[in-house]
């Protein structure tokens, strides 16, 4: 992607400097956020305030998922620690509520800042990411 | 699928892929909040601005204690759904229930702010009281965020302002319609999350 792609595209590709980028570049991808899925999943929960919490039929509505894929991938993430259940009890009905987990919050910050790192530093000259060299330097 | 069985297959994504990533998040998360407003408010509002539009004319309508019987009754019919449909779905965070028990402790100590203004006549006595009410409407909505909310409640307690000195007759109707009206509009489109 290009300057002007990043541009166009809303992200900001503003100039960084090295030790910037290099601290973007820090923030670790998470394998269980990498797959798009389980991604809008974790943001949908992280959107609810930290106490905040819905059922499967709620986020089912809220990611258009089949109750399959959604299942398995929320399984996934719960094993991962990042989402947890409670159980909701209303007379003789229950419901299984979800939340997004403190680590589960931290792993797709740091996550959503990795992914705009990739993006700033293709976006940002060569000159300014960390391993360029100078033109002639063998 | 266990994390570690993850970490194999894990493959850094392009820019391309990034921003795409990045793109679908911002809708995720709006439609979740939204969500979490309709499902949370849709029903006590159709049942609160239903009882409010019925109760004024029926007060309008049917003439002495009996039509102030029926605006009474189609409040106490609110209250009593909108404690049977409270959501099952979603939970709400504390600062939001935080939020609704000022609002109910409001609603429940506004027979004594009437009794405090001993307003002249029925019909101030209604109009103060609905004032009261949308009053708290305009203050959770604010408080939460929720502005179509704050936005009911302050249109209802303007145009109770505006009409009553204009015209006390028609104050109680005003203030009943356009909280009512209002109410059950923002509670019919918050019905959305069932489509």
């Amino acid at each position: 992607m290009t300057e002007r792609d990043a541009r166009a595209r809303g992200h900001d590709v503003q100039e960084i400097g090295i030790p910037e980028l290099a601290a973007l570049l820090a923030s670790p991808l998470d394998p269980v956020l990498t797959d798009p899925a389980r991604l809008r999943i974790q943001a949908a929960l992280h959107a609810l305030p930290p106490d905040g919490a819905m059922s499967f039929t709620i986020l089912r509505k809220a990611l258009g998922l089949t109750d399959g894929n959604l299942g398995k991938h929320v399984r996934v993430l719960i094993d991962a620690g990042f989402v947890a259940t409670e159980e909701n009890w209303r007379g003789k009905r229950r419901t299984t509520l979800y939340r997004s987990t403190g680590a589960g919050r931290v792993a797709f910050d740091e996550h959503v800042q990795a992914l705009n790192a990739i993006i700033r530093a293709s976006a940002a000259p060569p000159h300014h990411l960390p391993n360029a060299r100078p033109a002639g330097d063998s | 699928m266990t994390p570690d069985s993850l970490d194999e297959a894990f493959a850094v994504p392009t820019s391309a892929d990034a921003s795409r990533m990045l793109e679908e998040i911002t809708p995720v998360s709006n439609r979740s909040r939204r969500l979490a407003r309709d499902v949370t408010w849709a029903q006590p509002l159709l049942a609160w601005g239903l009882a409010w539009t019925a109760g004024t004319l029926g007060y309008q309508l049917v003439p002495g204690a009996a039509g102030v019987a029926l605006g009474l009754t189609a409040c106490a019919a609110a209250a009593a759904a909108s404690w049977m449909v409270r959501p099952r779905d979603v939970r709400l965070r504390d600062s939001e229930r935080r939020f609704a028990l000022l609002w109910a402790v409001l609603f429940a100590t506004s027979p004594l702010l009437v009794s405090v203004a001993a307003p002249a006549s029925t019909h101030i006595l209604i109009a103060f009281l609905g004032s009261v009410w949308a009053v708290g409407l305009l203050l959770y909505g604010a408080g939460v965020r929720d502005f179509p909310m704050a936005a009911a409640g302050l249109i209802t307690v303007v145009a109770a302002a505006v009409v009553r000195p204009l015209d006390l007759g028609a104050a109680v109707l005003v203030t009943g319609l356009t909280g009512g009206l209002s109410m059950t509009a923002l509670g019919a489109w918050r019905m959305r999350w069932r489509r």
